[in-house]
C-alpha cells in the first residue's frame, strides 16, 4: 500500500462501462413487460380515482360556482350547498389534534431517542408503531367515553379562566348555578383530542427516526464541552431534525385532516362558522360526507366528491410539502418519511 | 408468502394450515344453520322513527328463515336508496315530495313502488331537566310554548309560558337546548309540518318560507344542537351532560330508555302522552287518500289530526310507510326476494301490530290494514310465483279490530279519557310520563299515580318522580296551601337563592394560592439568591 | 472498487495527528485515580430531592384543588401537581447547581412525564377497550352467533359477533388479494425495472396515499353502487379497502426494496442471474420480513377502517359468507352502529366487538414484529 503503487494506476485504466442489458431473456422481457402493466393497472385504477374526482368537481363548481368554497351552509332542500363551514372546523380540529399532538410527539420522541434506557429503545419505538395500528373507531370510543366528560369538565375550567381569549370562548355562562355541561360536549376540542391520539404516532416515528439520526461526532463534541444532556439535544439533536420535526407534523396533519369516524363518534353536526373548539357543534368535510352520502342526490353527490376532492388537494399539498422539508434538510437524506 | 425461500418454507405452511382452520371453521358456523329455500335475505333502509319496532318485528321473523336487514338512516336516506335501487324496501314518514322549487329531486326515480302504511305513532317531546338533582318527569307545554322552544324564541326553562303550561310550578332558571335532527329526517318533517300548519306566525319567519322540511333549519348563534338519528338525539338527551336538552322523537326511544316525555297541550285543552290510545283516538281524523289510482293511495293529510277535538288525541300523530317495489321488472327483485318480503309484512301488519303498544307505538286500524294487504297484493300480482294464500286480514289478530265492522278502532273506542288534572288550569297530575301503559286499565290509573288520580295527590304520594316536600324554604315551616299545590311534582323551586358575587371566592382563592407557593418557595429562592450574590462578591474581591 | 482506491492516500494523512492525540492519555496515567462516576445514573441526592419535590407537589395540589380554589377533577389535580412539582424542582436544583442544570433538570421532567403520558394514553385505550368489553367475551356464543333473531334487550348469552368477525376477514381478505400482487408488482416496477414511466407512477402513488379513507369509500360508493346498480356487499367494501390500501403497500414496499443493498443485486447479475430471477431469488426474499410487515401494518389498517365500509357494505345481522351476494357486516362497522344505539346490552356487545378487534389487530402486529425481526434495522 504504498503511495508510489496508486499515483501510477489512473494512467492504466481506461475502460468504458459496459453495457449490462444488452441481451434479455425471454423470462427478463416477461418480467418487464408484466410489471409495467400491473403498474399501468395500479397507475390507471389511482389516477382514475384522482381524474373522477377532478372531473366531478367540474358541474359542482359549474353550478355554484366557488362560492361552494366559501357558503357556510349545506341545505340540500333549499339547494344551497358550500364547505366553508366544514373547511373552519376541519382546521379546527386539525389545530387542535396538532396543539396536543405536536408538543407530545415531539417529546415523546426525544425520550425515545434521548433519554430512555437503551434496553427499553427497541419496545418503545414499537409500542408507537402499535399505537399506530390502533384502529380509529377504537379511539373514538376512548374519546366518546372515556375523555370526554374529563375534557368537557376541563373546558369549563378553560373557558372560566381563559375566557377572555375569544378562542377558549363558549356560548354560555361559566359562572351559572347549574353548569351546562352541553355546551361543552361533543366539540371541535374533544375530537381534536381523539384525533390527536391518531396523529402522535405518525409525527412520533418520523421525529424519532431523524433524532436517532443525529451525528454522533457532533453530540459527543458537544458533551466533551461539558453541555448537559439538555444542551447537547437543544444544539445538535433538534437543530439536525428540524426537517424532521416539521415533516412529521404535517405528516400527522395530514391524517388529522382526513379522520372521519373518531370525529363523526364525538362531535355534533353542525354548519356554523366559527372558531370555538370548547364549543359543542362543528364539522369536518370527512364528517359531512358520512353524514350525508345516503340521501343525496346524483347532483349532491358530485358536491360531497368535491368536498372530498377539495380535501384530497389539501392532504396531498401538505404531505407533498411534508415530504420536500423533510427531503431537504440535512435530516432527511436517508430518511424515507 | 411466495417470497419465502426454503428455511422458512415450514413457517409459511403453518400459516397456510391456521388459515384454512380459520376458514373453514367459519365455513362450519355458516353452514349449520338451516337452509331456508323459499327465502332471500332482503335489505332496506330509512326512517329511525319507525326502527324501533321494525328492529323487533325483524329479529321475530327470523326465526322463521327470513334475512332481513334494516338500516335506520332517516327517511330521506330511506327513499333516496329505493329510488336509486339500492334497496328492497324504504321507509318513510313522508311520501316523495317530487320536484321542489329548486329542481332538487326526490321522486322514486322512475322505480315502481306502493306505499303501504306500517304503524303509527306519536312524535314525542323527550327532555332531561333537573333540579336539584332529581329529573323532572311531568312537563307538560302547549304547542305554542313547543314552537317558540324550537324557534329559540323562548330560550329559558323558567320562561313564564313555560310557567304558565304548568299551571304556576316554575322551573329553575336553566338555558333550553333544543335538539334537532341533523341528518334528512321524516321526524322532522312530521314536526316542521305541524309548525307550519298549526303556528305559521311563528314557523314561518323562522323558516323563511312556508312548508314542511325534512331538514329542521338551526340558526347559528343559537343553542340548538344537532344530531343524526332519532337514537343519537335520544343519547344526546340522555346522556350525562343533558340538562337542559329537549328533542323530538317517536314515543318509543323515550319509553326505552325510561324517559319522560311532554304532555301536550290538544285542542281540547287537555295535556296529553302519546300513547298508543292516543294517538289512535288522534288519527281516526286523518284524511287517508282512499284513491288506489292514485300514486299517493293511502298516504295521509294530518290537518284533521293537528285539530282533532277529541279530549285524548295527541295532535303530532301520524303513519310510518314502507316503499314497496311492485314493479314486475324491478331489477332488484326476485321471487324469493319478493316472497319474504310479502311474508315479512304479512307478520308485520297482524301479529306484529299487537306489539306496537308496549314499544311505543299504536297498531294501525283495520281499514288500513286490509288497504295495506291489497298492496302487498301487488307483489304476487307482479310475480305469480309469490304466494299469497292464507294471508289475509281475517288471519290477523290485531287489538284496533272491532269484529264486523271495518272503520271502527277498538283501540279508539276503550281509550281512556285524560285525568282533571290535565286540563289547563289544573293539575299538574305529578305522574311519570314515557311508561306506554299497555293496558287500559293502567292508562287509567298509572302506577304511579300513588292512591288517587285528583287534581292534588296527597304530598309525597309520588317518591319516584322526586317530589319536593311543600315546606317553606326560609321558614322550614309547612307552607300554605296554595303553594302547596304550586310546589306538587318534582317541579319546585320556589326561591332561587343569589349566589353571591361570584368573582370572590376566585379571587380569594388564587390570592391564597399565590402566597402559599410564595411562602413555600422563599427559603429557596432566598437561598438561591443570596449564594449567587456571595459567589458574586467573592469572584469581585 | 475505483472509490477504494481513490480514498486510501486520504486516510492515510492524518497519521501524525493522530499520534499527538493518543500522546495525551499516557500522561494522564499519572494522574491519582478517581473513582469513575456512572454518567447516567442518579445520585442518591438527586433521587432524594426528586422523590422529596413530587411528594411536596402532590400534596400542595391536594391543598390548592381540594382547599383554596374551587378546582376539582382527577385531570386539573393532575396537572396542578405537575406545574408545582417542575416548579420544586426547578428551585431545589438551583439551590446547589447553575442555570444549565436547572434547565436540563426541568427539561428531562418535561420529556419524561410527556411520554408518560403518551404511553398512559395508550395503555388506558387498551385497557379501557378490554374492561368495557370483557363481559361479552366471556360467553363463547359471543365467537360463534350472529346477532339474528337477537333483540336489543337479550343477554348476552344470546348472539355474538361472529358475522362480523367473518364479514370483517372476508372483505379484508379480497382487498388483499387485489392490493399485494398489484401493491408489490409495483413496487418491484418502481424500484427494479425504473426509467422515466416509473417516476411517473410513483409521484401517482406517493399522491394518492394522501386519499382519506372516506374518499376512497365514496368513490366505490358513486361508481359502483349509484352508478352501476351493484347491491351494496363485502365485494363493494372489499373494493373499497383495497383502493385505500394499494397505495399504502405499494409505497411502504417501495420502500423497502429501495433498501436492498444493490451489491446484492449486482453479484447475482454478475453471476449471470437474468433480472427475473435476481428479482425472485434476492430481491424479494432480503426483503421478505419488511415486505411482511409492510402488507401485515396495511392489512391492520384496513381491517380497523370504518369509514369505507361504512358506504359501501351494509350492515347485516346476519351471518354472511357470500360477497357478492347481498349486505355484510364487519367489525368497525357493527362497533360503529351498535355502540350508538344507546342500548346498554348493545354498547356492552360493542366494546365486546371492540376488544376483538384490537386484539386481532395487536396479532397481527406482532406477527409483524416476529417476521421483521431476522433482520433488525430493515424495516
Amino acid at each position: 500500500m504504498s503511495t508510489t503503487l496508486r499515483s501510477a494506476l489512473p494512467e492504466a485504466e481506461e475502460d468504458e462501462p459496459r453495457d449490462l442489458w444488452i441481451d434479455e431473456s425471454g423470462s427478463d422481457r416477461a418480467f418487464v413487460l408484466g410489471s409495467r402493466a400491473i403498474a399501468a393497472t395500479v397507475l390507471a385504477v389511482t389516477a382514475g380515482i384522482g381524474l373522477f374526482l377532478a372531473f366531478s368537481a367540474v358541474p359542482t363548481f359549474g353550478r355554484y360556482g366557488f362560492g361552494f368554497l366559501t357558503e357556510t351552509q349545506w341545505q340540500p332542500e333549499a339547494d344551497v350547498l358550500g364547505i366553508g363551514a366544514v373547511l373552519v372546523g376541519t382546521f379546527t380540529i386539525a389545530a387542535v389534534a396538532l396543539l396536543f399532538a405536536f408538543p407530545l410527539s415531539l417529546l415523546t420522541a426525544l425520550y425515545i431517542a434521548e433519554y430512555a434506557p437503551a434496553r427499553i429503545k427497541a419496545t418503545l419505538v414499537s409500542l408507537v408503531d402499535l399505537m399506530a395500528a390502533v384502529p380509529s373507531i377504537i379511539y373514538g370510543l376512548w374519546g366518546f367515553t372515556l375523555v370526554q366528560p374529563h375534557a368537557s369538565r376541563f373546558a369549563l375550567w378553560l373557558h372560566q379562566h381563559l375566557g377572555f381569549i375569544p378562542f377558549f370562548r363558549v356560548d354560555a355562562d361559566p359562572n351559572a348555578a347549574v353548569w351546562e355541561q352541553t355546551r361543552y360536549t361533543a366539540s371541535a376540542f374533544i375530537a381534536g383530542i381523539a384525533v390527536a391520539m391518531m396523529v402522535i404516532p405518525m409525527a412520533c416515528a418520523v421525529m424519532q427516526q431523524v433524532f436517532s439520526q443525529a451525528p454522533p461526532g457532533e453530540r459527543e463534541a458537544a458533551f466533551a464541552l461539558g453541555a448537559t444532556h439538555w444542551g447537547v439535544v437543544r444544539t445538535v439533536v433538534l437543530p439536525f431534525g428540524k426537517g424532521g420535526i416539521i415533516g412529521g407534523t404535517m405528516l400527522g396533519l395530514g391524517r388529522a385532516l382526513g379522520e372521519t369516524i373518531a370525529v363523526v363518534l364525538i362531535i355534533s353536526p353542525s354548519f356554523d362558522l366559527k372558531v370555538k373548539p370548547l364549543e359543542i357543534g362543528t364539522n369536518s368535510i370527512s364528517g359531512l360526507i358520512a353524514g350525508r352520502f345516503g340521501e343525496a342526490t346524483s347532483l349532491q353527490l358530485q358536491a360531497l366528491l368535491t368536498a372530498g376532492f377539495v380535501l384530497f388537494l389539501i392532504t396531498l399539498g401538505i404531505n407533498t410539502l411534508a415530504a420536500m422539508v423533510v427531503a431537504r434538510s440535512r435530516s432527511g437524506q436517508g430518511a424515507d418519511a | 408468502m411466495n417470497t419465502s425461500v426454503q428455511s422458512t418454507r415450514p413457517r409459511t405452511r403453518a400459516t397456510l394450515t391456521a388459515l384454512v382452520a380459520l376458514l373453514s371453521s367459519a365455513l362450519l358456523i355458516t353452514s349449520a344453520r338451516p337452509a331456508q329455500a323459499a327465502y332471500a335475505q332482503i335489505e332496506g333502509s330509512g326512517s329511525t322513527w319507525s326502527q324501533g319496532i321494525v328492529a323487533q318485528w325483524i329479529s321475530d321473523v327470523d326465526a322463521n328463515g327470513m334475512q332481513i336487514a334494516y338500516n335506520g338512516a332517516g327517511s330521506s336516506q330511506g327513499r333516496k336508496d329505493f329510488a336509486s335501487n339500492v334497496t328492497d324496501f324504504g321507509i318513510t314518514e313522508i311520501p316523495y315530495q317530487g320536484k321542489d322549487e329548486y329542481g332538487a329531486v326526490d321522486t322514486a326515480g322512475g322505480r315502481e313502488f306502493a306505499y303501504m302504511p306500517i304503524v303509527a305513532g306519536g312524535t314525542a317531546f323527550t327532555y332531561q331537566i333537573k333540579v336539584g338533582g332529581k329529573p323532572v318527569k311531568d312537563l307538560r307545554l302547549s304547542g305554542d310554548t313547543i314552537a317558540k322552544i324550537f324557534t329559540n324564541k323562548i330560550t329559558n326553562w323558567n320562561d313564564p309560558a313555560i310557567t304558565k303550561d304548568n299551571n304556576g310550578r316554575k322551573l329553575p332558571s336553566l338555558t333550553i337546548v333544543p335538539v334537532v335532527r341533523s341528518d334528512g329526517s321524516g321526524t322532522t318533517a312530521q314536526f316542521t309540518a305541524w309548525l307550519d300548519k298549526q303556528f305559521p306566525s311563528i314557523w314561518q319567519p323562522y323558516f323563511g318560507k312556508s312548508g314542511l322540511t325534512s331538514y329542521y333549519p338551526k340558526k347559528s348563534g343559537s343553542k340548538t344542537i344537532g344530531a343524526a338519528g332519532s337514537d343519537q338525539v335520544m343519547n344526546t338527551i340522555a346522556s350525562s351532560s343533558g340538562n337542559g336538552t329537549i328533542g323530538y322523537v317517536e314515543y318509543s326511544y323515550p319509553v326505552n330508555k325510561k324517559y319522560p316525555v311532554v304532555k301536550l297541550l290538544n285542542k281540547s285543552g287537555y295535556f296529553v302522552e302519546p300513547t298508543q290510545y292516543n294517538v289512535a283516538v288522534a288519527l281516526t281524523k286523518a284524511k287517508i287518500n282512499n284513491d288506489p289510482a292514485s300514486q299517493q293511495y293511502l298516504t295521509s293529510i294530518l290537518d284533521g289530526v293537528y285539530t282533532s277535538t277529541d279530549p285524548r288525541a295527541y295532535p303530532l300523530s301520524s303513519y310510518s310507510y314502507m316503499l314497496l317495489p311492485t314493479g314486475a321488472k324491478d331489477q332488484r327483485m326476485t321471487t324469493a326476494k319478493r316472497q319474504t318480503l310479502t311474508d315479512f309484512m304479512f307478520y308485520s301488519l297482524c301479529q306484529g301490530q299487537s306489539k306496537a303498544g308496549p314499544y311505543g307505538y299504536s297498531p294501525l286500524p283495520l281499514n288500513l290494514v286490509q288497504a295495506g294487504f291489497d298492496q302487498l297484493k301487488k307483489l304476487s300480482v307482479a310475480d305469480p310465483a309469490v304466494d299469497f294464500k292464507d294471508r289475509d286480514v281475517t288471519q290477523c289478530n290485531n287489538p284496533t279490530f272491532v269484529a264486523g265492522d271495518l272503520t271502527k278502532n277498538k283501540l279508539a273506542e276503550i281509550a281512556p279519557q285524560p285525568q282533571a288534572c290535565d286540563k289547563v288550569g289544573a293539575g299538574p297530575c305529578g305522574t311519570e310520563t314515557g311508561t306506554a301503559p299497555t293496558t287500559t286499565d293502567e292508562a287509567k290509573n298509572p302506577k304511579s299515580s300513588g292512591s288517587s288520580a285528583q287534581a292534588a295527590p296527597a304530598s309525597g304520594a309520588d317518591p319516584a318522580a322526586g317530589e319536593a316536600a311543600p315546606v317553606d324554604p326560609d321558614t322550614g315551616a309547612a307552607a300554605p296551601v296554595a303553594q302547596a299545590v304550586a310546589g306538587e311534582g318534582s317541579v319546585a323551586v320556589p326561591t332561587e337563592l343569589a349566589s353571591g358575587r361570584p368573582g370572590d371566592a376566585k379571587v380569594f382563592g388564587a390570592l391564597a394560592v399565590v402566597e402559599l407557593i410564595v411562602i413555600i418557595l422563599a427559603p429557596g429562592v432566598g437561598a438561591v439568591y443570596f449564594r449567587r450574590r456571595a459567589r458574586r462578591r467573592l469572584g469581585a474581591s | 472498487m475505483s472509490i477504494d482506491l481513490e480514498e486510501n492516500p486520504t486516510v492515510a494523512t492524518p497519521r501524525p495527528v493522530r499520534t499527538s492525540v493518543r500522546a495525551e492519555p499516557s500522561s494522564a496515567d499519572s494522574v491519582p485515580m478517581h473513582e469513575r462516576r456512572l454518567l447516567s445514573r442518579s445520585t442518591a441526592e438527586q433521587r432524594f430531592e426528586l422523590i422529596g419535590c413530587w411528594v411536596a407537589a402532590v400534596a400542595l395540589a391536594w391543598l390548592v384543588c381540594g382547599r383554596l380554589m374551587p378546582w376539582h377533577g382527577p385531570l386539573v389535580f393532575t396537572v396542578v401537581t405537575v406545574v408545582l412539582g417542575v416548579v420544586l424542582l426547578a428551585v431545589i436544583t438551583a439551590v446547589d447547581a447553575g442555570w444549565p442544570e436547572v434547565v436540563d433538570r426541568i427539561v428531562t421532567t418535561v420529556i419524561t412525564l410527556a411520554a408518560g403520558l403518551v404511553g398512559l394514553a395508550l395503555v388506558s385505550t387498551v385497557l379501557f377497550i378490554f374492561a368495557k368489553g370483557y363481559r361479552p367475551l366471556m360467553h363463547l356464543n359471543t365467537f360463534v352467533d350472529d346477532m339474528s333473531g337477537v333483540g336489543p334487550r337479550d343477554p348476552l348469552d344470546r348472539g355474538g359477533v361472529a358475522h362480523a368477525i367473518v364479514g370483517s376477514l372476508i372483505e379484508v381478505g379480497i382487498a388483499i388479494l387485489v392490493a399485494i400482487p398489484l401493491g408489490i408488482g409495483t413496487a418491484v416496477y418502481m424500484t427494479e425495472v425504473g426509467g422515466r414511466f416509473a417516476r411517473v407512477v410513483r409521484t401517482v402513488v406517493e399522491a394518492m396515499t394522501a386519499l382519506p379513507s372516506i374518499v376512497a369509500g365514496l368513490f366505490i360508493y358513486t361508481t359502483l353502487i349509484v352508478g352501476l346498480g351493484l347491491p351494496r356487499s363485502g365485494l363493494a367494501a372489499a373494493m373499497a379497502l383495497g383502493v385505500m390500501m394499494l397505495p399504502i403497500i405499494a409505497r411502504a414496499s417501495d420502500v423497502v426494496l429501495r433498501v436492498v443493498p444493490g451489491n446484492l443485486r449486482e453479484a447475482s447479475l454478475a453471476l449471470g442471474a437474468s433480472r427475473w430471477s435476481t428479482v425472485w431469488h434476492i430481491v424479494l426474499p432480503t426483503a421478505r420480513p419488511g415486505l411482511a410487515t409492510a402488507v401485515i401494518l396495511g392489512v391492520a389498517r384496513g381491517i380497523g377502517e370504518t369509514s369505507p365500509v361504512l358506504l359501501t357494505s351494509g350492515a347485516a345481522t346476519f351471518m354472511v359468507t357470500n360477497p357478492t351476494e347481498g349486505v355484510m357486516n364487519s367489525l368497525p362497522l357493527f362497533i360503529f352502529s351498535t355502540v350508538r344505539s344507546g342500548e346498554p346490552i348493545y354498547i356492552e356487545r360493542a366494546y365486546g366487538a371492540a376488544a376483538i378487534l384490537l386484539a386481532i389487530v395487536l396479532v397481527l402486529f406482532v406477527t409483524a414484529r416476529l417476521l421483521a425481526r431476522p433482520r433488525k434495522g430493515s424495516r
